[in-house]
Formats: structure tokens, sequence, C-alpha cells
């Protein structure tokens, strides 16, 4: 039968191209079924920002793997990925937020992660003509950086189809058979049938909506986060920028082409699925990118856009096994699932395939305890 | 340059024949923006896209990439102004 593959992925996301990649990898025959075309959804609208600098154990060690294999695709598998170590400076604007960093590095640096505190000149040294007006330093991390979220999934999808994997665009999953409580199968709006023992959600911002199809509720809420691009300038610095204040915002300069891109996370948060533009963030960000580095004033904002967060009620994604045989998540990433895609997508299929840990998946349970917040986001 | 070879993107100087190599091989011109970069530059598809949609005779809208604001660039010292004055 021509429909009949070892695994299928919901959602050609860069989450559902790597955990395709390394199913394929380890000899699955790989469906992946896309209701639009490959990372219409969030990921051809993340800042493409890579950090390893959380408080959470379990995201650390996850966090560390993936710049280890980003840099693996880079050097060893020759992929053009732009993967770019430029660093990630946390500042601090207050002696509480210091003291919040310098326990967060704590743990950090139990990872041997080269985490430092930075006084506001040693950042201005980072950051030429950073504003140190209330400036209490900064965190930096080298190894952190950034990559292209579009040429990062599409090298993983030629990779795919490589190992006689498939993918078909234009195509909504509308049902998902089960038999004896295992899926067998799904259905698509093109009344194609696909059979299959392992299903896989990376809907992204539409995983509950997956989740829905099999009576499965998946607490995830999608939120809007906007996002702006400035003009390309020459090379001014090198690493993400964040401001944690309440009226913060975060930004780089890619290394490829110039361009500064920046959002911030809207206080209060947006629910929904709207991906509209709004002349509020309009006004506000490129302001808020002005304040922390003043000679932006006078660069060009080009065009913002906006995209989804798909926000769990902890703040950490949900990955692995569910009531269903045979159907498992890789949903949930709150913002994050450009830079936890390389290890969550070998972790999920090292689990499925081999029933390998790799990484500590039971902290990103779909059964864990749904109710300790996160530290630091 | 040859002759069937010509710059559809001036911002960020792609020629017909990356846009072509793509085509053929099955990319929808979305997928073409993102990989390419082409009306993602100063200019904002202003110039590539028009050529780009007759080239390729598509009428259909959804099948262009989508326009997003601001309509032309923007300093961002006059919007810092703007915001003051709302103040």
């Amino acid at each position: 039968m021509k429909n009949n593959f070892d695994a299928i992925i919901i959602g050609a996301g860069v989450i559902g191209a790597a955990t395709g990649y390394y199913l394929s990898q380890l000899g699955l025959k790989v469906a992946i079924i896309e209701k639009d075309y490959p990372t219409a959804g969030s990921t051809s609208r993340c800042i493409g920002g890579v950090r390893q600098q959380f408080a959470h154990p379990p995201t650390i060690q996850l966090m560390i793997q993936s710049v280890k294999l980003l840099t693996e695709y880079q050097n060893d598998l020759k992929w053009d990925i732009e993967w770019y170590q430029g660093g990630y400076l946390f500042l601090a604007h207050s002696e509480e937020k210091k003291e919040n960093y310098l326990k967060t590095m704590a743990i950090q640096k139990k990872f041997n992660l080269p985490v430092s505190f930075l006084s506001p000149e040693e950042c201005q040294k980072i950051v030429p003509d950073l504003n140190l007006e209330g400036l209490f330093g900064g965190v930096f991390c080298p190894t952190d950086g950034q990559v292209n979220p579009f040429k990062l999934t599409f090298n993983y999808l030629e990779e795919i189809k490589k190992k006689k994997g498939k993918l078909f665009n234009f195509q909504k999953v509308i049902k998902i058979e089960i038999k004896n409580s295992k899926v067998i199968g799904l259905r698509t709006n093109k009344n194609e049938y696909f059979s299959s023992p392992i299903i896989i959600n990376c809907a992204g911002p539409y995983a509950r909506e997956v989740g829905k199809l099999v009576n499965l509720n998946i607490p995830i809420e999608p939120e809007r986060h906007e996002a702006i691009v400035t003009e390309k300038i020459d090379k001014f610095f090198s690493c993400m920028i964040v401001d944690y204040r309440e009226d913060g915002c975060y930004f780089v300069q890619k290394h490829t082409t110039g361009n500064i891109v920046g959002c911030y996370t809207p206080i209060p948060n947006i629910p929904g699925y709207s991906l509209d533009s709004s002349f509020e963030f309009f006004i506000e960000m490129p302001r808020r990118m002005a304040r922390v580095i003043p000679k932006l004033k006078e660069v060009r904002i080009l065009r913002q856009w906006a995209g989804s967060y798909e926000m769990t009620p902890d703040g950490n994604p949900i990955v692995g096994e569910t009531p269903i045989e045979g159907f498992y998540l890789n949903c949930g990433m709150c913002g994050h699932g450009l830079m936890f895609a390389p290890a969550i997508g070998k972790a999920l299929a090292y689990y499925i395939v081999k029933r390998e840990m790799i990484l500590p998946l039971k902290d990103f349970s779909l059964f864990r305890d749904f109710s300790k917040k996160e530290i630091m986001k | 340059m040859k002759k069937n070879n010509f710059i559809i993107c001036r911002c960020e100087d792609i020629s017909w024949q990356d846009i072509d190599g793509l085509i053929r091989k099955g990319f929808t011109l979305e997928e073409i923006k993102k990989l390419t970069r082409c009306g993602m530059g100063y200019c904002q598809g202003r110039t590539c896209f028009n050529i780009l949609t007759r080239l390729l005779k598509i009428r259909e809208q959804n099948l262009i990439p989508k326009k997003r604001p601001p309509l032309k660039p923007v300093i961002i010292r006059d919007i810092i102004k703007y915001f003051e004055n709302e103040e």
C-alpha cells in the first residue's frame, strides 16, 4: 500500500522536521502531513535565537544537547543553516534582577555552562553604545547563538526525503483512527488515508486541536507574539540582547544579513490564534530597542509580523507518550521550539524506536504535575 | 549576464535562475521568499513580486506572500517622536 508508513508526523515545522529526521535516521519510513507549507505556522515567524541559559535543569541539559547538535550539523554534516554562536546577554536593571541571575547562574554552572556576570562597562564592550543608565550588569553566555529557522527545517526535510520519507503539504488531518486503544492511521481533508502504528503530534499552536481528534485534552493555549525587523546595517553587535524589564524587549542582529530582529512579551498576554499586527507594537517595540541602544534611533523599521507561542501551564514542553498507544506528543514549546528542536526531536525519536531516554523526558511528560511554575522563562 | 538570467530582487540580489531552480523543485512562493529572502529586502517586494507574479502568471492572491506593515521603511527616530507627542 502506498500510504503505509512506520511513523506519521502531524506538522512540518521545525519540531516535526527534527523528529522526522531522527526517526528516519533510525530506519523508519516517515510521512509528514502539513496543513499549509513547511514552517508556515510558528517556525517561519520566530526570530532565530538559541540559548542554554535556563533555570530548569532538564531544559539546560536539553539546550546543551541542541547546541552540540547544531554545531555538528554545520561543521560535520556541512548543512547551510547559518548557525552562529554570538552569545546571549541578559541585562539586569535592578539589584533584585541581578540576584536572580546570580542564583540561576549557580544552577547553570553545575552543567559547565560558560556563563559569567559582567559589569555594565564589560557589557558595553560586547554591545557598543549600550545604554548604561540604571544598568547593574548582565549575564553573558558566549556559546548561545542564532540559527536560520527555514534553512534548519528544510535541511531536515531534505534528509527525510533521502531516507524515503514523504512530505504531504496543504493537507489537514481531520480524523485519527484508533483500534483497541492503539492508533492505526489518519485521514486528511483531501480524503487520503495514511496508515501507521505511530502518530506524532507536532502541530505547535494547533496541537490542542489535533489532541481533540483522539479525545485528548492537551493543556496548550496559543498566545500572540509580535516581531519586527529593521533594515540591514553594518555589523554592530553579535549577541542576543535580553532586557527583562516589564517594558523590555529582546533583539539580535542577523550575522548573515545585518538586519536586526526583535520582539517583546506583551503584558497582559494576548491569548488566541490571531496573527494580526498591531500599531501599538509598531510604535512600542522600536522605542524599547532604542532605549537599550540609543544609536538604533537612526535605523529604519522594514516590517512587522506576528506568530504564536504555544503555552503550557508550567512553561515547559509536553513530550512523549499519551494514554493512546502509538500516539505521541512533541508540542507546547512555549516559544522555544526552534532552539529545542534538535535535541527534543532526537530524544523523542530515540525513545520511540529504542525506548532509550537520552534526555530526562519524564520532566516533560503529559502526566507530570503542571502546577509547578517555571522560575526563569 | 546570460539572456535567460536576470535580477529579480535588487535588494537581496536574487536572479531568475535562483528562483526558477526552486520552482522546479516544487517550492511555493512563500517558501521561496523565506529561503532566498526575495521580497524581504528594503523595497519589501515592491519590485520583485510584481515581476515574479507576471512571469509566473499568478493571479490568485493567496499564492502571493502577504504584505506586511509598515507601507514604507520608517526611521525609529520618527516613531519615538510620534510616541512622545501621544503622551
